[in-house]
């Protein structure tokens, strides 16, 4: 008992080494209408920032309301099945519940609009998402994952003066 | 024990030298841990009564034996992923909206009846905080710590929900129909029909009761004020200038100010106003001071030797920051008035010098006050028109005689001005004669708009149960308070906050409030109601108001738009409407004055009752609210409770000491209530705060203090000189008081100077700092510098940063046990200190927040590096990573860390909706610290990132300086040699704490100059 007590707290200690293990790394849940990013940012080119408007104003890039769904698809594909599932959500008046993918600890405080303005790109930390079929966590997104970034840009000499990515603590814990 | 007269001490005890007291001084955290291993903290943070279920006593080390085994359990719980989360957006998102992104709304406060002017920010359609409207005319910004707090009363989770009958629900068709028929009813019997307002209320509010009084003739309206001191402000100006207002008061154009014990900066009538008012008209030059040579000076006002006396029964806050004061007695307030306006009088060239000093009562002045009354007189004189004399006393006579003092000062028009004052309804029924009415059971129908006299009212007992002999009674308060108990129907009124509405700040300055959230419950608008009761058709009260302002303020705007739809949005924008008016018609009249002087008097006795408005409290409207029962009052610093405050001498004479329960009979009724020990009180005076010891507040505000309102007299003109007997009635309650824990160990914290002494020598007791040897490198900060520089010459001590900084950063209210043992959890303290004797000493407050030190001794001994210094010269306390050694509080030379003792938990639906999402809520066994205000200061820069241009000195402000209504507090980079913070840490009154220790404080205090001299 004490044994395993202690190789699992060993395990534990390994995930602090950026392996993917124990982060929600490959997390591709189920959602409950099969939105297909391949199709409309792949496909179609779609802007990120269409849909997901809130990136450049907020901390949060946000899901889109139903309402941007419906914008093309009042008329489009109407007969699709999960177009209905989308159509009778916003005629019952029933909010659609998405499953959050990527989700960091409530202690963590993250801007996407500070990124957005930086210029980052979406796909730099979010993966190829216009390949998605089903929405992926393709990167570890743990804290020396980000420093990673945050330290390159920093010691980069070419961005100074234009960027300058915080690595002190209140940056994100506050 | 003899004692430095300038030395600042911080209690009686310390002065004394108390063993004991200076024993527990030592000890910051207990080292018997009052816990048990099954021990588990309840209560909701807002609320936070915390209570605890202990299994008895465990050492430390038993405790953390404990912990360590579920140490490891929460190792092995962690190995999985995290749970499931949803997001779900909007079906439809709402313009405007953009979550995480604040809108900011133009309104009205409604903590007291000056209601300033405030923005009240919100996050996905709700207020989350209260901040000033820095354009608004009067309040400039600034916000009370009433004002602050208000935001935890929108989400009182006490608060009716829904309209009731006797307590059970009631649909509001229903509940109109049975007010319809009841009214219909009283008016076919020929009953009356009588209606309980508040005083001062708003323009739209009494044109809808004129209209419900217009709806059912023979209706009349009785006012409530539970203080008093608006009706007898108001009574006075009515008898001399035949106009019923409140004047307008200027005081930054005031050289000499004698304050009777009015309390401006307290609670008085407008506290933010006067605020920003006293700071501004006693506002230094700058002067810079750099090794040893003095600077251009910077600033200066043409003329700035101001002078603030003050003669009051007991500390009060104005009190402490005035250049002089002197204790008297209650009954000696109007003799003491008097020889005032007769000394006036004598050099006054007023053509009713005469004639005033005719009238004059014949009460003969204290003899220890004929010199500086002799003193006073001069320099009032001297500054005639600039000066000004107030009085908070809710007595006839006394404000009666302050208007004569101002006149013959030539006052009116500068200093003070009724032409441009507040109009206040007319007395339109005796409240006296309610009681009379209903006893005789003439009564039909009763409504109470909000007003509470079976609490607040000295015969409240009786009118409980004259109640039921009304057929209909009506309340409109937002919960079953002690008057709603007692009525048939309560329709619940809204939150200020889901309330459109406006009020009238002074003539021709409308402020105006608007909703920032669609109503939480079932409730509806006041107006509403009293709509839905006339006859005709029912109004909502955004169509009240707007119809009102089309009709009044439109037609009269200072700013002309050619449309009412634009002139309305700009006026909601700006929060406030400036109208062209004609003055308001006042002409003075000795005999009517004159009638008031001979009201009788007091008569003067050994224990006479001082019942005052604290600033925490105010009247108890908001007792329900734990941040403000928390808030230590700055004078006492006690919390959750009130005390009868007594003079250090009588208590010796009578045995007494802190916590000693005393029975004190008044007016034929007795509370009782413990005594605490106040420097400052006169000796005949026992000084209680009015608005505790409520029975039907709510969970939090229920059975916490003494109600004194029954000491007063229900009948005749004199409110607050009240004759008293008190007797010792054995045992003891123990205060919980704030501060009292630490020592100053003689250290020289707090620093003031006379203004004769700053003359001669800007860097007066302030010697320049040398430089001292460091054993670190020091940090480089390349960019921004953030620090702080407090002005205690303008700090009054109003607490209104303590409680901004508690909004801002969801600080929990831990409760009254908790604060007894040091555990209040607020990042930003007022020290309170005394100098001198204790008969009379002089206050000073300073606000203490951690210093963000630049050798910061709490972060080289964290073992977790929990605590680390940002590249931006901020102190950051990491929470996740904390593990709650205490080291760093344990270093922490003024001791500004708080440690979470318990999980002051947010589970009440409707409290957590206060909460700033853009501060984590810490959990138990972590450590926590101002922060600077760090996500106020992430925002402002981000702001300037994505705008693309450089940050403006001033455009970040920390939550403590948005809030000061005196401007104390300035926030900003230190890198910046123009900022306005660089400029006043340079300047020769700046010191930093504890410059002996070589931390480095990024916080500078300036001294408190007074102009005490000849």
């Amino acid at each position: 008992m004490i044994k395993t007590c202690l190789l699992a707290l060993a395990c534990a200690s390994l995930a602090a080494c950026d392996n993917g293990f124990l982060t929600q790394q490959g997390y591709e849940p189920a959602q409950p209408i099969a939105f297909s990013h391949a199709l409309h940012a792949g496909e179609m080119k779609m802007n990120c920032q269409y849909c997901h408007f809130g990136a450049a104003q907020s901390r949060h890039a946000g899901v889109p309301p139903a309402n941007v769904c419906m914008g093309c698809h009042k008329n489009v594909k109407t007969g699709s099945p999960e177009i209905i599932k989308l159509t009778q959500a916003v005629a019952e008046n029933r909010p659609i519940e998405w499953t959050r993918v990527h989700r960091l600890p409530d202690f963590v405080w993250f801007s996407h609009q500070n990124h957005v303005a930086a210029k980052v790109a979406c796909q730099t930390c979010h993966g190829p998402v216009e390949t998605m079929a089903r929405v992926q966590q393709v990167n570890t997104m743990t804290m020396g994952w980000c420093l990673e970034c945050h330290r390159s840009i920093a010691a980069d000499p070419a961005n100074a003066g234009k960027l300058n990515p915080p690595t002190d603590c209140s940056a994100c814990h506050r | 024990m003899p004692h430095d007269e300038k030395k600042p001490w911080q209690s009686l005890a310390a002065l004394r030298g108390d063993p004991a007291e200076l024993a527990r001084a030592e000890r910051e955290f207990a080292e018997e841990l009052p816990v048990g291993p099954g021990a588990i903290a309840s209560g909701h943070a807002h609320g936070a009564l915390v209570q605890l279920r202990s299994g008895g006593d465990v050492s430390r080390r038993g405790f953390f034996g404990l912990m360590g085994l579920s140490a490891a359990a929460v190792g092995i719980a962690a190995c999985q992923r995290a749970p499931v989360a949803k997001v779900v957006p909007y079906l439809s998102e709402p313009d405007g909206i953009v979550p995480g992104v604040s809108n900011w709304y133009a309104s009205a406060c409604a903590g007291c009846d000056a209601q300033c002017g405030v923005l009240l920010k919100s996050r996905d359609g709700r207020p989350i905080k209260v901040e000033g409207n820095p354009e608004h005319p009067l309040s400039q910004g600034g916000v009370c710590a009433v004002g602050q707090a208000s935001i935890v009363s929108l989400y009182d989770a006490s608060r009716a929900r829904a309209p009731l009958e006797r307590g059970q629900p009631i649909g509001w068709d229903a509940l109109d129909a049975k007010v319809l028929a009841g009214l219909e009813d009283a008016r076919s019997k020929g009953k009356a029909i009588r209606v309980v307002a508040p005083l001062r209320t708003g323009p739209t509010f009494e044109s809808t009761l004129a209209q419900f009084l217009a709806a059912w003739p023979g209706a009349r309206v009785a006012r409530f004020e539970p203080s008093g001191e608006l009706t007898a402000l108001a009574d006075a100006h009515q008898a001399a200038f035949g106009a019923r207002a409140v004047p307008s008061i200027h005081l930054d154009r005031a050289r000499t100010l004698a304050s009777f014990a009015c309390d401006f900066l307290g609670s008085w009538v407008a506290p933010v106003a006067f605020a920003r008012q006293y700071a501004k008209g006693r506002a230094l030059p700058l002067i810079e001071r750099e090794g040893g040579k003095l600077g251009q000076a910077e600033g200066a006002p043409p003329d700035f030797a101001r002078r603030h006396w003050q003669l009051e029964p007991a500390l009060s806050l104005t009190g402490a920051s005035a250049d002089r004061r002197h204790p008297l007695a209650p009954s000696e307030l109007v003799p003491a008035l008097g020889g005032l306006v007769r000394r006036l009088a004598l050099r006054s060239m007023h053509p009713d010098r005469a004639a005033i000093a005719n009238a004059l009562p014949r009460a003969s002045e204290p003899r220890e006050l004929a010199a500086p009354l002799d003193a006073l007189a001069a320099e009032l004189s001297a500054s005639g028109a600039q000066a000004l004399v107030l009085c908070g006393a809710s007595d006839l006579t006394a404000q009666a005689l302050c208007v004569a003092a101002n006149q013959l000062l030539g006052a009116y028009g500068t200093t003070i001005d009724i032409a441009s004052g507040a109009s206040l309804p007319a007395a339109d029924l005796p409240l006296a004669q309610l009681f009379t009415e209903l006893e005789a059971g003439q009564v039909g129908a009763v409504i109470f708009l909000g007003t509470n006299p079976v609490y607040a009212h000295p015969d409240g007992e009786k009118l409980a149960e004259l109640l039921a002999r009304a057929p209909l009674s009506i309340s409109t308060a937002d919960r079953l308070d002690e008057t709603a108990r007692d009525v048939a129907l309560l329709a619940p009124d809204h939150a200020p906050a889901e309330s459109w509405g406006d009020s009238e700040a002074r003539r021709g300055l409308t402020t105006l409030r608007q909703p920032a959230l669609m109503p939480l419950f079932e409730t509806r608008a006041a107006v509403e109601s009293l709509s839905a009761w006339s006859a005709g058709k029912k109004h909502t009260q955004h169509e009240l108001l707007c119809a009102r302002a089309e009709a009044e303020l439109y037609p009269r705007a200072l700013h002309k738009e050619p449309r009412f739809d634009l002139f309305w949005t700009r006026a909601l924008h700006d929060g406030f409407v400036e109208t062209e008016e004609t003055p308001l018609p006042a002409s003075f009249s000795v005999a009517q004055l004159g009638s008031l002087f001979a009201l009788p008097l007091a008569t003067p006795s050994d224990t006479e009752l001082w019942l005052h408005s604290s600033v925490a409290l105010r009247d108890g409207r908001w007792s329900n609210n734990a941040w403000l029962q928390e808030l230590p009052d700055p004078l006492t610093k006690t919390v959750w409770d009130n005390a009868a405050c007594i003079a250090p001498a009588r208590a010796t004479a009578l045995g007494l000491d802190d916590g000693d329960l005393i029975t004190v009979t008044a007016n034929g009724r007795s509370i009782t209530l413990p005594v605490l020990v106040q420097p400052g009180t006169h000796p005949a005076t026992l000084a209680i705060a009015i608005g505790y010891g409520r029975t039907a507040a709510g969970n939090i505000g229920n059975g916490v203090g003494v109600n004194a309102f029954p000491l007063l007299s229900g009948r005749g003109p004199a409110r607050n000189f009240i004759e008293a007997r008190l007797v010792k009635s054995g045992g003891q309650k123990p205060l919980a008081r704030s501060q009292t824990q630490a020592s100053l160990e003689g250290r020289p914290h707090i620093r003031t100077a006379t203004l004769a002494a700053w003359s001669a020598d800007p860097g007066a007791s302030n010697p320049e700092e040398e430089k001292l040897d460091s054993l670190w490198s020091g940090h480089e900060y390349p960019g921004h510098r953030w620090g702080m520089a407090i002005d205690l010459g303008s700090c009054t001590g109003c607490s209104a940063c303590v409680i901004s900084c508690q909004a801002e950063n969801n600080i929990p209210a831990v409760g009254r046990d908790e604060v007894s043992r040091g555990r209040e959890m607020h990042w930003l303290r007022l020290d309170r200190y005394f100098a001198g004797e204790p008969d009379s000493p002089e206050v000073l407050h300073q606000p203490m927040l951690c210093q963000h030190c630049t050798n910061a001794p709490c972060e080289t001994v964290c073992p977790v590096l929990a605590t680390v210094h940002s590249s931006e010269g901020l102190n950051q306390q990491v929470y996740n990573r904390c593990v709650g050694t205490r080291y760093c509080a344990n270093n922490c030379p003024p001791k500004v860390r708080r440690f979470n003792w318990f999980e002051y938990r947010h589970d009440d639906p409707v409290e957590r909706l206060a909460l700033n999402p853009d501060v984590v809520v810490r959990s138990r066994g972590v450590m926590e610290k101002c922060s600077m205000c760090v996500q106020r200061i992430q925002e402002g820069k981000a702001l300037a990132r994505r705008d693309g241009r450089p940050l403006a000195d001033g455009e970040i402000q920390t939550a403590c300086q948005q809030s000061c209504p005196s401007q104390a507090i300035t926030f900003g980079d230190l890198n910046d040699p123009n900022s306005r913070v660089a400029k006043l840490t340079r300047d020769a009154r700046a010191y930093r704490l504890l410059h002996e220790l070589n931390i480095g404080p990024v916080i500078s205090y300036l001294t408190r100059i007074k102009n005490t001299g000849a």
